[in-house]
């Protein structure tokens, strides 16, 4: 998931954008993590959440309930990500996940100086941070800003191109909603980190502006 | 991927190819073979109304493609989906990186644009030159032939996928003299990539490879990824 820290867009529109992770490391705390991850996510789905999932159960909180991505949690590998829209909703996270004693690495992805006023909120500061320095080589290849502000939402790159332009025309068109579209564009991204709701504010610019 | 004789040519799988390969022919949409990166996408997207897309079993060499590109498949070289390790978000409890070592992650192919491992070999050619180190427990491991010269097996250099991770660290004073080198791959591709640069935040908050990178003209994204340290058992440093 590498790619999750290469999310485009502006200060203004990547301000609501967090994603956290509870990561096992191999060799280390595999054991025992299952249930860790479930008290994440119980503790994630009741700060409000848009988006949540991991690469291995076939599905994220747009396909699946709450409680299936709990049923679905498996034990050792693979991390557990959610998606937050404000530092209130990360800052309490990362409370109560430190009150919980996990023992598991946790990471947050988002502006970084939001990133640090909210682990200087629970007293903490930053371990290890990984920066993106963009894109290089074949640039020319890649597509416009605004479509490149959706699909990067995806670290995995499951949201095509194609898909993020047909649904900018579903919704210039009046054909479908930004809220509709951004549920459909979060499909693909099975690791549930895609912001439903940054997509949605996105989108329904885009459909201001067409018209 | 493949699409069998059911197809009704609706072409309502066609916008989630991540690579644009499935196309309409007179009799039913197609999926170009070379092109596709067996990711999986349009199957999971379940829209097909006569479920009609299919995932054969793939043999090797075309079996990377799958285990580089679908992130529900694990990699046969070491059990984990996904493209990589888990680089710097584990780094509390591995010691991954380390205060002087900056860490650099290539994530070849990306975003959306895909890559021939070809184009793969030729940049970790010519880091192996200049001494790099890759990380062995990434999955791009088991393509090497040989670790002095840097080569890819033969028979996987025409393999497309979605993307791959090189994953290396070098000493924090190398870094200007391995970004450039970079920079010199990056006119040599023919795909794109994105480049992540890891610190390990030192005792006083600072972060040496971010402002060398800054002070060389690189202009670090506003977001990135933050290991906050509360892993265990925690690693000595």
């Amino acid at each position: 998931m590498t790619h999750n820290l290469h999310r485009q867009g502006t200060r203004e529109n990547l301000s609501n954008d967090f994603t956290v992770f509870l990561v096992p490391a191999r060799g280390y705390n595999y054991d025992g993590a299952g249930p860790k991850k479930r008290r994440f996510w119980e503790i994630a789905f009741r700060n409000n959440v848009v988006n949540a999932g991991t690469n291995d159960i076939g599905g994220n909180l747009i396909t699946l309930s709450p409680q299936e991505l709990l049923n679905r949690i498996m034990e050792g590998k693979n991390m557990a990500a959610c998606v937050c829209t404000s530092k209130k909703d990360v800052v309490n996270i990362l409370k109560e996940s430190l009150a919980e004693d996990f023992g598991i690495s946790l990471v947050v992805q988002g502006i970084r100086e939001e990133v640090e006023d909210c682990l200087r909120q629970v007293g903490l500061k930053p371990h290890a941070v990984n920066h993106s320095l963009g894109f290089w080589g074949r640039t020319d290849k890649l597509p416009d800003r605004e479509v490149l502000e959706i699909t990067t939402m995806c670290g995995h790159g499951m949201i095509s191109t194609n898909l993020a332009k047909k649904c900018i025309e579903d919704v210039t068109s009046g054909r479908m909603t930004p809220r509709e579209v951004a549920r459909l564009l979060a499909r693909p991204c099975v690791c549930g980190i895609f912001n439903t709701s940054r997509a949605e504010a996105l989108l329904g610019r885009i459909a201001l502006r067409a018209r | 991927m493949r699409i069998d004789d059911t197809c009704i040519t609706c072409g309502v799988c066609i916008p989630y190819c991540p690579v644009g390969a499935i196309s309409l022919s007179s009799e039913k949409a197609e999926i170009n073979q070379d092109e596709c990166v067996e990711c999986g996408v349009c199957l999971r997207a379940d829209v097909c109304p006569t479920d009609s897309i299919i995932q054969p079993e793939l043999e090797w060499p075309r079996s990377l493609r799958r285990a580089f590109s679908d992130p529900t498949a694990p990699h046969a070289a070491d059990g984990m989906a996904g493209r990589g390790t888990a680089e710097m978000k584990t780094n509390d409890v591995t010691g991954r990186y380390r205060v002087g070592e900056a860490g650099i992650a290539l994530d070849v192919g990306r975003p959306g644009i895909g890559t021939r491992l070809r184009d793969m070999e030729k940049i970790y050619k010519r880091l192996v030159k200049l001494g790099v180190q890759f990380e062995k427990q990434n999955p791009v491991s088991s393509l090497v032939e040989n670790d002095k010269e840097g080569t890819f097996k033969e028979e996987v250099l025409n393999e497309k996928v979605l993307s791959g991770i090189l994953e290396f660290k070098v000493p924090s004073n190398r870094l200007k003299e391995i970004l450039r080198e970079i920079e010199k791959c990056a006119t040599e591709v023919d795909t794109v990539f994105s480049v992540a640069l890891i610190d390990k935040v030192a005792e006083d908050g600072s972060m040496p490879n971010y402002e060398t990178a800054r002070q060389l003209g690189y202009h670090p994204s506003i977001n990135a990824k933050v290991c906050i340290g509360v892993g265990r058992p925690q690693a000595k440093f």
